[in-house]
């Protein structure tokens, strides 16, 4: 098998998930109660639940919802291919547009909280191989388990009181400035710093006692040298997929962060949706969520099979 | 290379199953020892500080803090417990499904976890339980709807390579029927991985729990659950840190403790692999 149908019948294979995840979630919205017409009516002409049936009626002619639900799903997915995902029922903006008013906030958050983090493990993962055994390496895989086990939403609390409220430093709410961004994204990197440094150091502790650096040992290479120079790039690269998977994973936890911080991102943007029954704006960032995790998957995956030959061999005896 | 010094630390590590069972019987007796009544206010004292009778202060209403914690121990540590077991149930049946099955049986179940393994959980979650309004059944389905996938492809890899060592051969020779082979020679061994992942299932729904009760998405008020207590607490941590230190804390300590037993597990576990090869 060329490398090229294998990337093809695996981009196949994601985009067939990818239809079954987004058929899911609208057959999960299109269950949900509240009767569509009624919500689109009460926001454009105001007053609860009395709206006329000739008006309902219009309304669910006008948005299609009374055809059945297969023509829906399929009109649905023709216009979401080409990134139309349909108009709020609130306040009839396009739906592509408060998504990405979403996003542009997260985003930032996301990609600072995933690169500080992923830096900081690094250092503290190095610190602890290079002394393991020692105190050092104690307490710092102590922190870790602590870290990976402390609720983002408390941790944002915490901050928020030592930082703001006792020491006046950064703000608390909202955005505006880059400081805002300050203790949203330390609060999102605390789970990243936690379970990446357990990651890069139980992958350095293992591979230092590889026999092929002996021969460097021998050379008189020191171990600071060896973990840098040797060891260091190699775990970063071996540790990609799982890292690629991670930065999905940030969207997830920037829902709570963003909360606790009262910012404007994808977390107020679900939620806000929610409240308001506003359907479109719900199914559209539940599949877009969806995926950025399928093409995490798929990207992680590829970079495995790319670094791991071995996972190539077994390929065909998988499936 | 934690595997390679058992002897010298397994005294004071076997707490761990020990932990996890104190922890499951609090989630079970939580809102049978709390000292005070958790949902009634009590006006005039409220935002209490550290006293002999309320040993972690009280809220805004003026409520036991500690006895709020102690039940609401059912709803946060219960329903996170009800959900990972069911995930571990039904990923458990999937993968023995899936790798006794094989054929269609098996694609189609691992279709299916490769299908609700491109949702992202927790804002799934979050989209159900908004829709279709928060009860601790949903909370319950949704997070075992989203945390199944793991089991199933671990216990799918464990029957496969079990299914081909000697003693699984030998009794199929022997002619033992499928379902006592699987019960008596595959089970047993099945187990203990699957117990570790069980935990950190276990911890992971904690933290949905709570992240969910913080949101507003957890069991309704009056009802204790510490995501919401921490959210409710949260414009008087100001003036009263001790509102939200209570719960924030427990949560802290019960994931941390369910980590760490899940960490001494894994290594009991790989140990007794090194063992048996």
């Amino acid at each position: 098998m060329t490398p090229l149908t294998t990337i093809g019948r695996r981009l196949g294979a994601a985009a067939t998930t990818m239809l079954c995840a987004a058929f899911l979630s609208f057959l999960i919205l299109h269950f949900a109660p509240g009767d569509r017409a009624r919500i689109v009516a009460n926001a454009r002409y105001g007053g609860e639940g009395a709206a006329d049936p000739v008006v309902l009626a219009a309304i669910r002619a006008e948005l299609g919802l009374d055809r059945p639900m297969l023509v829906q799903f399929a009109g649905w997915l023709g216009s979401a291919l080409q990134l139309d995902f349909g108009r709020s029922f609130v306040n009839r903006q396009p739906v592509i547009d408060v998504m990405l008013r979403a996003y542009q906030e997260t985003i930032p958050i996301a990609l600072a909280a995933f690169t500080a983090g992923v830096m900081v493990a690094i250092l503290l993962a190095s610190a602890a191989t290079l002394c393991r055994q020692s105190w050092l390496d104690r307490l710092i895989v102590a922190v870790a388990s602590f870290g990976a086990a402390l609720p983002s939403f408390w941790a944002g609390l915490l901050f928020i009181l030592l930082f703001s409220v006792s020491l006046g430093w950064l703000p608390a709410y909202g955005t505006g400035s880059p400081t805002h961004g300050v203790l949203p994204a330390a609060t999102l990197s605390v789970w990243i710093v936690a379970t990446k440094t357990r990651l890069f150091r139980g992958f350095l502790i293992e591979a230092l006692a590889a026999p092929h650096l002996d021969v460097l040992r021998i050379r008189g290479v020191g171990e600071a040298t060896i973990l840098f120079r040797h060891l260091l790039p190699h775990a970063v690269v071996a540790t990609l997929p799982i890292l690629c998977l991670d930065l999905a994973l940030m969207i997830e936890g920037a829902v709570i962060v963003e909360t606790v911080f009262a910012r404007p991102g994808v977390g107020a943007a679900l939620l806000g949706a929610l409240q308001a029954r506003d359907y479109p704006v719900v199914l559209a960032l539940v599949v877009v969520a969806a995926g950025i995790y399928t093409a995490a998957n798929f990207i992680a995956d590829g970079l495995a099979r790319m670094l791991d030959p071995r996972l190539r061999r077994l390929e065909p005896a998988a499936t | 290379m934690s595997a390679a010094s058992p002897s010298r630390r397994s005294r004071l590590h076997d707490v761990w199953p020990a932990v996890l069972l104190i922890l499951v019987a609090i989630a079970v007796v939580g809102p049978w020892i709390a000292p005070f009544d958790p949902v009634t206010p009590d006006y005039r004292n409220r935002l209490a500080g550290i006293s002999p009778s309320h040993l972690l202060g009280t809220d805004q209403l003026g409520r036991d803090i500690a006895s709020r914690i102690l039940t609401g121990a059912r709803a946060s540590l219960g329903m996170a417990l009800g959900a990972a077991t069911i995930a571990t149930l039904v990923g458990m049946a999937a993968g023995v499904l899936g790798a006794t099955m094989g054929g269609r049986v098996d694609w189609t179940l691992t279709r299916l976890a490769e299908i609700f393994q491109s949702f992202p959980g927790f804002i799934v979650a979050v989209a159900v339980l908004g829709a279709y309004g928060p009860s601790p059944l949903g909370i319950v389905v949704t997070l075992a709807a989203t945390g199944w996938m793991g089991h199933a492809r671990l216990v799918r890899g464990l029957v496969r390579s079990l299914e081909i060592r000697d003693h699984v051969v030998a009794a199929r020779l022997y002619g033992v029927k499928p379902a006592p082979l699987f019960r008596v020679h595959m089970l047993p061994l099945m187990l203990p991985p699957v117990v570790v992942m069980w935990s950190e299932n276990w911890s992971r729904a904690i933290l949905s729990v709570c992240a969910l009760g913080f949101l507003g998405l957890g069991v309704p008020p009056p009802e204790p659950e510490w995501g919401a207590m921490l959210a409710d607490g949260r414009s008087h941590m100001g003036a009263a840190p001790l509102v939200m230190i209570g719960p924030g804390a427990t949560i802290l300590a019960c994931v941390l403790l369910i980590n760490l037993a899940g960490d001494w597990m894994r290594d009991r576990v790989a140990l007794d692999e090194v063992r048996a090869a």
